[in-house]
Formats: C-alpha cells, structure tokens, sequence
C-alpha cells in the first residue's frame, strides 16, 4: 500500500535515498552527542548516581511497585473488556431508550479525568455504605472510564464487518443475542485487536493516578525513591523507569502481535475459484 | 457549593490555562505527527527508521516522564523555556506519536488508485504526499483524532506538577483552603473538564456519520 | 486473550513470593533503634474511647508523607522514618501497638480532611499545620512542632535576596496547593509563584537556575541543603510560623487528650530530642550550620474546646 507512494528507485533515486539517510543519520547523532555531552559537564551521568539501578534495596523497591502496577492493571483491563463489550451490545440494542442511555454513559465516562473517577470511588462508596480499598477503587475507576472506550471500540469493530456475516446468522434461524454472541463479536475482537491493545498499554501507565488514594505502583515508588535519595538521582531513576514501562509495553505489543499471527493462519484457505462462466452455462440456468 | 462559587474566579483561571494548554499542544502535535507519518513511509531508511524509534520509545512511555525530560533535563543542556512552554513541548512530543500513528492508519487505508494516479502524473514523493496523500488521508481519520484530542485534555492535569497552574493545581489549592467543600470542588473541576470533552465528543460522532455517508 | 492475561497475574503472584522471601534477607541494614516508642504492655483506657478501640485492635493506620524528608519518607527497602514518623511511633506505642503493626497510609492535600472525616486513617501526622479552616473540619492535637517558612536561594544568593519582601517580580518555586503557596499569594503576591508536586522539584529548578528562590518550611530547605550541600544558601528571615499537630477526627476529645499527654512525655523524657536529633540535627550537622540547638517545643492547645 505505502510502496505505492513511490516507484522501486532507480540508480539516481538510490543515490538521493543514500544521501538523505547520511544527512539524517549525521544530524541525529550529532544531536545526541551534543545532548549526552551537556549532561556530562553538569555532572548528570556521573557513575555514583547511575550506580542506584543496581542497588538492591532499590530494585526490590521498584519491584515492589511494579506488581502493585501490573496487579491493578490486569483486574482492569478484564473488567474493562467484559463491561466494555456489554456497552457495545447495548449501544447496538434493538431498544432505542439503551441507546440513547448507554450513549450518554459513555460520553459522561470518556470525557471525565480518571483522576477523578477515582478519587469519588474512593471517597463515595461510604457514603453508600461500602467500604472500598484503594485497589478496588483504583481498578473500578480505570475500569469506568476505560470499558467506555472500549464500548466504543468494539461497537466500531462490530460495524465494520461485511453485513453477510449477521444476515448469514439469522438465515440460520439465530437470533440476535446469539449472533452477537457466536459470529460477530469474536470477529470484532479480531479485528479491533490493536486499537484494543493500545488500551491496555494506556491502562498500564494510567495505574500511576492511584496516588491520589494512596495506592502503592511503580512510578510513585520511583518518586518515593527520589524524594528519599535526593535530587540528583532523578535522572537515573526515572530512566530506569522509563525502560521498564518500555519494556513491558513492548512485550504485550509482541504478544499481541504472535495472537494475530497465530489466529491468521487458522482461518480457512480461500475456496478454489469456480469454472469461468461459459455461455453455455449461462443458457443452462435459464431454463 | 458556596466554596466553588466564591473561587469561580480561580477556577474560570485555571481552565483558562488548561485550554491554552490543550490547543497549542495539539496544534503542534498535530503538525509534528503530520511530520513524522511522513518520515514513517518515506524512501530514506534512516528517517522511517528514526521516526519508527521515536514513536514506539515515546508512545510506550508514561507522559509524567516526558514531562520530566523536559522540564528538569532540557534546562540542563541549556534549553531556557517558561514551564508553561515546557508542558506544551512534552504534550506535543508525546502526542505527536499518537497523531503520527491514527495519520499512518489512515494513508494505509486510501484506496491505492489515488497513489497509482500520483505517480502516473509524475509526482514526486514530497508532492504527491503534500497534494494528495495528507489532506486525504486526515479527513478520512478525524474521529480518532478527535479522541486522540480527548485524552490530551485530560492528560495536560499532569502539567500541574510540572510548574503550571491550570484545572488540576486549582483543584489542589482550593481542596487544601476550602477544607469543608474537598467533593464540592472535585465535582467542579470534573464539570470543567467535561466542558471541553464531551462537546469534542459529540462533535466526533457528527463527523463520523457524515464520513461514512460520504464513503 | 484471558489466558495471557490470568498468566501475567500468576507471574505477578510467583514474583510475589519469591521476593517476599528475598526482601527478608534484604532490609535489616538500616533499621534505627526506634527512638521514640516504647511499646506499652498492656494499656488500659476509658471504655468506649478511640484509645481503647485501637489498642483491642491491634493494629492502627496512621497517614504520613512518604515523600516528605526529614518529616516523613520511604527508605529504599520500604521502610517509613523521620521525624513525623518517631511522633506517631510513640503514639502508637502508647496503645500497645508495635511500629510493625502499623499500617502507613499515604496523605496528600487532596485527601487529608476526607480522609479523616470517612475514617480511612485514625490520625494524621504529615507536616500538618493548624489552620483555621482545616480546624472547622477535623481536630488538631498538639502542635508538637512549629516548622516556619523560610526561602531558599542559589549559593551566593545572585538575585540578592534577603527576605520575602525582596520577592518582588521574582520567580518563586512552592508546592502546589500548600499553606506555602497560598501564603505568598495572600501576602507577597508580586511573587511569580511557580508550582510543582515534591521538594526535590523545587530544588532541581532552584539549582538549574529556572527560579530564583524556593519558600517552604525551613525543614524541608535543610533536607535539600544537606543532600546537595554547596548548591543552596537559607535566606535565615522565617516569616509565617507553621504549627505542626497531630489530625484527628473532629471533636474527639479524649484522644486529642491522650495525644497531648504522649506529647508531653516525650518531650520530657529525653524521647523527643532523640527524634530531633536523629531526624534534624543530622542535616544540620551535614548543612554545617552554626546554631544546631534543638528550639524549645511549642506549647500545647486546649484540647477542651475541640468540639464546636
């Protein structure tokens, strides 16, 4: 598709091509030295600092914040999926007043910091008589807001399939809930699978507002961690956590990507093509 | 509720700040994707390259570091801005990948006989994506954008811990003064942030069903 | 996708354990001999009271700074300690609870007063100054500190700063929504206040030059001074005393009473000027500074007028 933009390059669009990349190449680097060079000269990479990402205590401390991270976040994202694909279906309802009802709850849910969600949770479930902890009241604020975004998703991913698939369902005799249900929805997923995944990662960063209530994560521990050491081990510390959230990022895209691969290849070949459509096969079905 | 009515003001400030904040981060970062979803799929490997790295680096981090390398590390290398033009550097940096990649999507999807006919007609890269591919393709991705724009306005509460006083650093003022009205105020200043979201979420939804009519 | 994601908790929860058994071997290095608390054996209270309540339980939760050196911090195994922290230590103690039994509840501005109107924490003791307004929602008992604030400056002062009057279309780093703040605003508000989140922001800004002083109470200046020793200068001219008491829910007099007399024993009994010693008098051994004598404690509120 974007090989379109422009034609296999010839010996002048190679040399053109080859010349960019040495301009650009020279450029970035040039920056980056100039940037790592800086950060020498006011004492930013000295060794003494930097030497805090193998401190054990440290780690232990990060790790520590990285399952309070990942605790909240994977209870999230389940109860994020599930309620966001009982939105889709009821934004999708054959009953008008769902529609316009679920509609309104989502605009209301998306367009709220989840700052906020959280903190109301947190402080209202009292007054309604149940008494919630900061974890739970971190995982259903993300929860709120994130199964409206998915909602969404989904609903988009349910409308885009060719309208065969549902008419096919119902020919059958299914009735809506089940094609919903069996045909549709496993399809939507599939299709919505990184747009879906760009939610979880968002998920995982959006755990840091637990703060607010307290909750114990990564970058809060990382925060602690500099607040406690002293300035000048916010480079070092941040960096490191930096990578980690990086790194967790990356792998759930790499898992996410062997899921489609792997759901690729078990869908069925393609049917062999029909016998080209003779006129004398044409007279045939006439009669 | 007498507490968020006496400090209307301050908060009618604060919004103030968030909204500037949250249009001259997306105007930029709009330009900048625009930038890099042409690096993206250009000739020049170093470029796609580069551009591929940054967005993949950034968009995997959390905002709150961005903000960090760029109020607290750029000073370092001798780069002097406002803390208000810092926080519209790192939401610009940061949501400039998320542009970049809802732009990707959308030149992935034109139908390939726009691109066929560019070169036909001779158009060099630059040309054919300055004149045919961009304005295509950001129509055709406005809803997501829209979205994209959805979370940079809540996300510009992380500019209150970085030196600037909008929605969020009013909210923690007055919770710490109007120690009576702590709900009042929170309920305030989601009602402030609601007023630019849901507008921009509706307006959304009307783009979106006139694209499709159109398609 | 759901056995991917029920095979990151099980992950999560075999890192758990392992670590739970590796961090037992890990901290032990920096434990201080807890200064100010001797655990009470077997206390008894008037029936009904907070007192006894917390003592039968066992366990208590009190809310504290994490990020708030010298009066409340996480060390890097976790551990809570400063000033503040030695206070409620010896609180606890009094009840009978031992420090590990204390649950460390995180209080930033946002959730101090809803905190202790709902019951999440049972006090408070964070750096938290008495102020009118706060006094119409919670109650205070104490002070046991008065912490004024003070500015802060780059070393050899190039702005020329020599007290707050001298703020005057200068930019001043605070903390977001603090008492601090809100005090230069009321007061010196030709001051460009600039805002952040932590401490350590404000002395990074300071050091890089992008403000030309930092206020805050003086205990948290010295915290910065003594981890970066030649980077800042303390203007010396305080000018808003901040009274440092114990939160408590409002009008629970029998506590604020039961406080005041820990307070009081503390201060008598030689415990208190450990906690200063070990918590303050450090920095300013390391800060270098001349006069390093513990300032006599403030005196106590009538707890009798709690309930309004």
């Amino acid at each position: 598709m974007t090989n379109a933009l422009y034609d296999a390059l010839g010996p002048r669009g190679k040399r053109k091509a080859l010349l960019g990349s040495i301009v650009s190449a020279i450029i970035l680097v040039a920056a980056a030295v100039w940037v790592l060079v800086q950060l020498a000269a006011q004492g930013q990479l000295d060794g003494a600092l930097w030497a805090v990402l193998v401190n054990g205590n440290f780690l232990v401390l990060l790790m520590g914040g990285l399952l309070g991270t990942l605790a909240a976040a994977g209870m999230a994202v389940l109860l994020s999926l599930l309620v966001g694909i009982v939105l889709a279906m009821a934004r999708l309802s054959l009953r008008r007043w769902l529609r316009v009802v679920t509609r309104w709850w989502i605009e209301l849910f998306r367009g709220m910091p989840p700052l906020l969600l959280i903190f109301f949770i947190y402080l209202g479930a009292p007054a309604l008589g149940a008494d919630v902890s900061p974890y739970w009241a971190l995982v259903l604020g993300l929860m709120l807001y994130n199964s409206s975004v998915m909602g969404e998703i989904f609903r988009a991913g349910i409308l885009s399939l060719p309208k065969g698939q549902s008419e096919a369902a119902y020919s059958i005799g299914m009735r809506r809930g089940a094609t919903m249900r069996l045909i549709l929805l496993p399809q939507a997923v599939r299709s919505m699978l990184p747009a879906l995944l760009n939610q979880v990662i968002t998920l995982l960063k959006e755990t840091s507002l637990g703060f607010i209530i307290g909750y114990v994560e990564l970058l809060r521990d990382g925060r602690t961690a500099v607040e406690f050491l002293g300035g000048q081990y916010s480079l070092p510390v941040y960096t490191g956590i930096a990578v980690i959230y990086i790194g967790m990022n990356l792998l759930i895209a790499w898992l996410a990507r062997r899921l489609t691969r792997k759901r690729q290849s078990r869908q069925t070949r393609p049917p062999r093509p029909l016998p080209p459509r003779t006129a004398e096969i044409a007279l045939n079905e006439r009669a | 509720m007498s507490a968020v009515l006496a400090n209307l003001e301050i908060f009618w400030e604060g919004f103030e700040a968030t909204l500037a904040l949250t249009l001259l981060s997306t105007i930029a970062a709009l330009v900048l994707g625009i930038l890099l979803a042409a690096f993206r799929v250009s000739p020049v490997p170093v470029l796609s390259g580069a551009a591929a790295t940054y967005v993949e680096v950034v968009r995997n981090t959390p905002l709150t570091i961005v903000f960090f390398f760029a109020a607290f590390v750029l000073p370092q290398v001798g780069v002097k801005f406002s803390y208000f033009a810092f926080a519209v550097l790192a939401m610009s940096v940061y949501y400039a990948s998320f542009f970049c990649e809802v732009i990707r999507s959308g030149i992935n999807t034109m139908p390939i006989g726009q691109l066929e006919a560019a070169r036909s007609i001779g158009l060099t890269f630059t040309k054919s994506m300055r004149l045919i591919v961009m304005p295509q393709a950001l129509r055709t991705v406005v809803p997501p954008l829209i979205n994209v724009f959805i979370q940079l306005t809540k996300s510009t509460s992380i500019a209150s811990a970085f030196g600037v006083v909008e929605l969020l650093s009013v909210m923690a003022r007055l919770a710490n003064q109007e120690s009576q009205a702590v709900i009042a105020i929170l309920i305030a200043t989601a009602v402030f942030y609601l007023v630019i979201t849901i507008p921009s979420g509706i307006i959304a939804g009307h783009i979106e069903r006139r694209v499709a009519i159109a398609r | 996708m759901k056995i991917q994601k029920w095979g990151a908790v099980l992950l999560g929860a075999a890192l758990a354990t392992s670590l739970a058994a590796c961090s037992g071997s890990a901290t032990g290095n920096e434990t201080k001999s807890d200064s100010a608390s001797s655990v009470a054996s077997h206390p008894s209270f008037p029936a009904g009271s907070t007192m006894a309540k917390l003592a039968k339980a066992g366990t208590v939760r009190i809310g504290v700074k994490f990020d708030q050196p010298p009066y409340g911090s996480k060390d890097l195994s976790g551990k809570e300690q400063g000033f503040d922290v030695d206070i409620a230590k010896a609180i606890a103690g009094g009840l009978g609870i031992a420090p590990d039994k204390i649950q460390w509840v995180e209080t930033v501005a946002a959730n101090r007063e809803p905190f202790l109107q709902q019951g999440k924490v049972d006090f408070i003791v964070a750096a938290y100054g008495i102020t009118d307004s706060r006094k119409q929602v919670v109650s205070f008992a104490g002070p046991y500190f008065n912490d004024p604030q003070d500015l802060a400056v780059k070393k050899g002062n190039p702005e020329n700063i020599k007290g707050p009057k001298d703020t005057a279309g200068k930019k001043v780093c605070a903390i977001t929504g603090s008492a601090v703040a809100q005090e230069m605003r009321e007061h010196y508000p030709k001051a460009q206040l600039v805002q952040f989140d932590v401490q350590t922001k404000c002395a990074a800004a300071l050091k890089d030059g992008s403000v030309d002083a930092w206020t805050s109470d003086t205990g948290n200046i010295w915290g910065a001074m003594a981890k970066d020793p030649s980077a800042f200068d303390l203007v010396g001219k305080p000018f808003r005393d901040d009274l440092y008491a114990v939160g408590i829910p409002k009008g629970d007099t029998q506590f604020c009473g039961y406080i005041e007399k820990t307070i009081k024993k503390l201060e008598s009994d030689g415990s208190y000027k450990k906690a200063w010693n070990e918590n303050i008098k450090t920095l300013l051994d390391k800060i270098g500074l001349k006069d390093s004598s513990m300032p006599t404690p403030p005196s106590l509120q009538s707890c009798t007028a709690l309930t309004k």
